[in-house]
């Protein structure tokens, strides 16, 4: 366990779970809305999206994943059931239900969360969503196993990012990425972060759609390079979960940053659904 | 909301946010109602204004005062005025994009962008239902209201191709309940006239501004073959089709609608262009 060196905000708080601590902050006033970084990023990719909710009138708490940003390293586990388990953690420490946005893995991990506590998720956002395994060609996994290796996962994910980031890129796109890396060469926040790279598997979110009840949007980027067909995978998404699509144009992995005004209206126009009363 | 009278109506109206000026132009039998989730969501980077058609929404509905496309057209156009909004942008669904057009066309309105989203605008338009209602309003109006209630469900429903929540239907059904609301429903279909759509037609060339045709894929009221006619009718406009939603597209795509109608805002907001 790697306790964290920053002075954190005045909003910042830590749950413990099995294994470590999960950093969140909560802002705002209204029906809770968690929203839930993919892997290597930290909470402040939502860093557009969370005050423009606030502003409309939602209590929002950011996370960051285990091994990432702010929550602690050495957990046993970082795949999507053990995400699950933050997730469901941190909406019995806030007391009550909340739409979940998940991007990337956090996706997969929502949707385990909405599958198995219904009544804490009263909504669904995914974003750039992995809730199946793509199909990965011979060899890439190897591939990929060697890229992650703890020693360079920095420089080759510094590299990487702005793929992922392809399409219209936020203003602060270097300083931001400048945080991630810096993260990614703390002490423990490599080797963590390659562990949930390597043993990334969306299987066990795949297994539950079919239990997912809650209202989901599904967000995605048109130029999403994580996926060989961005539309598609959303329209079998949101045929699968009967949830509603938005295909977000000039954006890649994360919408939420790139587009943010797309984003944030989709986002609350799908929170007004949820909350007629808000 | 707020009101303001012309000629005789109250005119129930609503502005909230912040940047350049946004109007929202509802449709039938609906309210501006229909349009608030967006309209808040939009709130943060435009000026949003909302009305409701008198014989509509929360607006008066007395007998006396017709409520055709004629009349909106011609008081949207002043209302505009009053508002002191010389080129807002125009959002307009189903009979709204009517009355955008001949606020346009007929009276002078100038827009800094018009997104007409399931309209009203081409022949034929209306149903075998409203020919029904046309012929028999004063025995519609006269309807034990039970049956008044259980047939417009049943018409509302129709325009959904998701299906309604309970409480959106309830939303959209609300005004026409009641005496002077059951007659104002079918008074309004009554005065439906593809006249006043007629005339447009062979001016809708005449538009300059930028245009955005939006359309859902399953609208079962206006099929969304109108959207191509449309755009080869309205030079340099372009088309949105959003799948999985009918003509309560609001309702069916909501997330999907803002998302487009955000995106097309942000490309012509004063001063920004790429």
């Amino acid at each position: 366990m790697t306790p964290t060196q920053n002075v954190a905000p005045s909003s910042t708080r830590f749950l413990q779970v099995d294994g470590g601590r999960i950093v969140y902050d909560v802002q705002g006033a209204g029906p809770l809305v968690l929203l839930v970084p993919g892997m290597a990023e930290l909470r402040s990719s939502y860093r557009l999206l969370a005050p423009a909710l606030v502003e409309a009138g939602y209590t929002v708490a950011t996370t960051d994943l285990r091994g990432h940003g702010e929550s602690d390293t050495g957990f046993a586990g970082y795949g999507d059931p053990e995400t699950a388990g933050d997730i469901v953690a941190l909406l019995e420490a806030l007391g009550r239900p909340a739409t979940v946005v998940g991007n990337s893995l956090a996706a997969g991990a929502a949707v385990i969360a909405a599958a198995d506590r219904p009544e804490l998720v009263e909504g669904l956002v995914l974003v750039g969503p992995f809730v199946r395994n793509p199909p990965m060609p011979f060899g890439m996994k190897s591939l990929f196993h060697a890229m992650t290796a703890p020693l360079w996962v920095a420089a080759v994910w510094k590299a990487y990012m702005p793929s992922l980031y392809a399409g219209a890129k936020p203003a602060d796109f270097a300083e931001y990425r400048d945080a991630v890396i810096a993260n990614l060469r703390r002490p423990g926040y490599g080797k963590a972060f390659s562990q949930t790279a390597r043993l990334t598997d969306h299987a066990p979110a795949e297994a539950r759609l079919a239990e997912v009840t809650a209202p989901a949007l599904v967000v995605m980027g048109d130029r999403d390079p994580d996926f060989t067909n961005p539309a598609a995978e959303a329209a079998w998404i949101g045929e699968t979960l009967g949830a509603e699509i938005v295909v977000v144009p000039d954006a890649g992995h994360y919408p939420h940053a790139q587009q943010p005004a797309i984003t944030t209206d989709a986002v609350l126009a799908f929170l007004r659904s949820v909350h007629p009363d808000a | 909301m707020r009101t303001m009278e012309w000629k005789g109506r109250t005119v129930a109206w609503d502005a909230f946010g912040e940047g350049p000026p946004l109007v929202l132009l509802h449709g039938t039998p609906w309210s501006s109602a229909l349009w608030r989730p967006i309209a808040e969501a939009l709130a943060a980077r435009f000026t949003v204004h909302l009305w409701d058609m008198p014989g509509y929404g929360a607006s008066s509905k007395r007998a006396e005062h017709p409520v055709g496309l004629d009349v909106q057209g011609e008081l949207f156009a002043h209302l505009l005025g009053v508002w002191g909004l010389d080129s807002p942008h125009v959002v307009a669904h189903d009979i709204g994009g009517a009355v955008a057009l001949r606020a346009r066309l007929l009276h002078g309105a100038r827009y800094a962008s018009l997104a007409l989203v399931d309209v009203v605008a081409l022949r034929p338009w209306g149903s075998d239902f409203f020919r029904l209602v046309q012929q028999h309003a004063e025995v519609f109006e006269q309807l034990p209201p039970a049956v008044h209630r259980g047939a417009i469900e049943a018409y509302i429903r129709g325009a959904s191709h998701r299906g309604l929540r309970d409480d959106d239907l309830a939303m959209l059904v609300e005004p026409w309940l009641g005496e002077e609301g059951q007659r104002a429903f079918y008074r309004q279909i009554a005065q439906a006239d593809e006249a006043h759509t007629a005339v447009l037609e062979p001016r809708l060339a005449e538009i300059d501004e930028p245009v955005r045709i939006v359309w859902g894929e399953r609208d079962g009221w206006i099929p969304a073959d109108r959207a191509e006619r449309l755009r080869a009718a309205i030079p340099g406009s372009t088309v949105a089709l959003i799948p999985d939603a009918g003509h309560l597209i609001q309702l069916d795509a909501p997330a999907a609608l803002a998302a487009e109608l955000s995106g097309w805002l942000e490309r012509h907001r004063q001063g920004y262009c790429y």
